[in-house]
C-alpha cells in the first residue's frame, strides 16, 4: 500500500540541483553588462544607464549632396521655455567616413515666422558630432535648417521639431506615458491600501474579541 | 545627486526584484515540491508563513514600483517612458504586467487569503487538510500565474537593457 510521506524517487534531486543551476545561470545574465561597440555615442552625462535608454537614438535623418546627416533632440520632445539640446551627426554617402571639421549653422524657424541663425560647433572628441542648446519660446512646430560647407560645396538639410506647452501637454505618446504611469501609480495605491486595510481589520476584530 | 538617485533607484528596483520574483520563485517551487511529495508538513509550513510572504511581496512591489517611478523622474523625459521608441514600448508593457500582478496579488489577499488563514492550523497541530480547500488552490494557481507574469516583467526588462544589440 502507498504511503503518502514516502521518499520521493531520486530524480527529484536532479530536478532540484538543474533548477539551482537554471536560476543561478539567470543570475549570472542579469548582473552581466554587455560592452558594446558603436560609433561615438551621443554621452549624455556619460553614464552607461542613459546610453542603455537610448537616449542617443538618432530621431530623424536627410541627405544633401552626399552627406547624411542624423538628428535628435534631447529631451525627444522639447517644452516651451526649456533648452534641449540639438545634435547632428555628418557622415558622406561615399565613403562612409564621418566628417568632421565642418564649419556648420543652423537656422531656426518658429511658428510665428521669426528666425534665428545659430553656431553649430563640433562636439569636442566626438568626431562628426555638431551640437547646439536652444531655449524654445514657442508652442508648434519649429523648421531646423542645417547649413555647412565641404570641399567648397555648400549643402543644407532641414528637419521639424514639434514643442509642448508642458510636459503634461505633448503629443500622443507623452500623455500615454504619462497615463501609463499615472494608471500603474493608482493601482499601486489602492493595492497598498487594501492591503493595509486587511491588516488593521485582523487586528482590530482580533482586538475585539479579546475584549469580549 | 542625479548620479546616486540613479545608483539609489537601481539598487532599489534590484532589491524589490529580489524580494518579489525571488520570493515567488521560490513560493512557487516549495508548493509544487509540497503538493509533489504530498507533503502535510511542507503545506503547512508555507500556511503558516503566509502573512510574511504577503509582507514580503507587498515591500517588493512597492520598492520596485517607487525606485521604477524615481529612476523615471531622473531621467526627466517628458512623457515619461520614452514612448514611441522601442524602449518605451517594452515599458509600457512592463507597466501593463506590473498593473496586472499587483491585481491578481491583491486579489490574492483581499479574496482567499482571509479563508487560507482561518483554515490553516494552529502551530501544535500534526497535520492539515489545507492542500485540498479551494482557497489553498486558487492562492497556488494565482501565485503561479503572478510568477508568469513576473518572468515575463524580467525578461522584458532583460529585453531593454539589450535593445541596443
Amino acid at each position: 500500500m502507498p504511503h503518502s510521506d514516502q521518499q520521493p524517487p531520486r530524480h527529484h534531486d536532479h530536478g532540484c540541483f538543474a533548477l539551482c543551476a537554471l536560476l543561478s545561470a539567470i543570475g549570472l545574465l542579469v548582473c552581466w553588462t554587455p560592452v558594446l561597440a558603436h560609433h561615438g555615442g551621443l554621452g549624455i552625462e556619460g553614464d552607461l544607464v542613459q546610453w542603455a535608454l537610448k537616449v542617443d537614438q538618432w530621431q530623424d535623418e536627410g541627405m544633401a549632396q552626399g552627406h547624411r546627416i542624423k538628428f535628435l533632440s534631447y529631451p525627444r520632445q522639447p517644452v516651451v521655455g526649456n533648452s534641449a539640446r540639438l545634435v547632428f551627426e555628418i557622415q558622406s554617402t561615399a565613403t562612409g567616413q564621418y566628417v568632421s571639421g565642418l564649419s556648420a549653422q543652423l537656422e531656426v524657424h518658429a511658428p510665428d515666422g521669426t528666425q534665428r541663425l545659430l553656431p553649430l560647433p563640433e562636439v569636442t572628441g566626438v568626431t562628426a558630432y555638431y551640437e547646439t542648446t536652444l531655449l524654445f519660446e514657442q508652442e508648434g512646430e519649429h523648421t531646423l535648417t542645417l547649413h555647412s560647407l565641404a570641399a567648397g560645396v555648400p549643402f543644407s538639410t532641414t528637419f521639424r521639431k514639434a514643442v509642448s506647452r508642458s510636459p503634461l501637454h505633448g503629443d500622443w505618446p507623452t500623455l500615454l506615458g504619462y497615463s501609463t504611469v499615472l494608471a500603474a501609480f493608482l493601482v499601486t495605491w489602492i493595492g497598498l491600501v487594501l492591503s493595509v486595510q486587511r491588516r488593521f481589520a485582523s487586528v482590530w476584530s482580533s482586538a475585539i474579541a479579546e475584549v469580549r | 545627486m542625479k548620479h546616486f538617485l540613479e545608483y539609489l533607484g537601481t539598487l532599489l528596483h534590484l532589491v524589490g526584484m529580489l524580494l518579489l520574483v525571488g520570493g515567488h520563485i521560490w513560493f512557487g517551487f516549495f508548493t509544487a515540491m509540497a503538493e509533489r511529495r504530498k507533503d502535510r508538513e511542507g503545506a503547512r509550513f508555507l500556511a503558516l508563513h503566509l502573512p510574511l510572504m504577503a509582507n514580503v511581496f507587498g515591500v517588493g512591489v512597492l520598492l520596485l514600483f517607487g525606485s521604477g517611478v524615481l529612476r523615471l523622474l531622473v531621467w526627466g523625459e517628458p512623457g515619461l517612458i520614452f514612448l514611441p521608441d522601442p524602449y518605451g514600448w517594452l515599458l509600457l508593457s512592463k507597466l501593463v504586467l506590473y498593473m496586472l500582478i499587483v491585481i491578481n496579488g491583491a486579489l490574492i489577499e483581499r479574496r482567499y487569503l482571509p479563508y487560507v488563514l482561518q483554515e490553516r492550523p494552529g502551530a501544535s497541530s500534526a497535520g492539515t487538510a489545507l492542500h485540498l480547500t479551494a482557497a489553498w488552490s486558487q492562492v497556488k494557481v494565482r501565485a503561479r500565474l503572478n510568477l508568469l507574469l513576473v518572468l515575463i516583467v524580467v525578461a522584458l526588462g532583460e529585453a531593454l537593457r539589450y535593445s541596443r544589440l
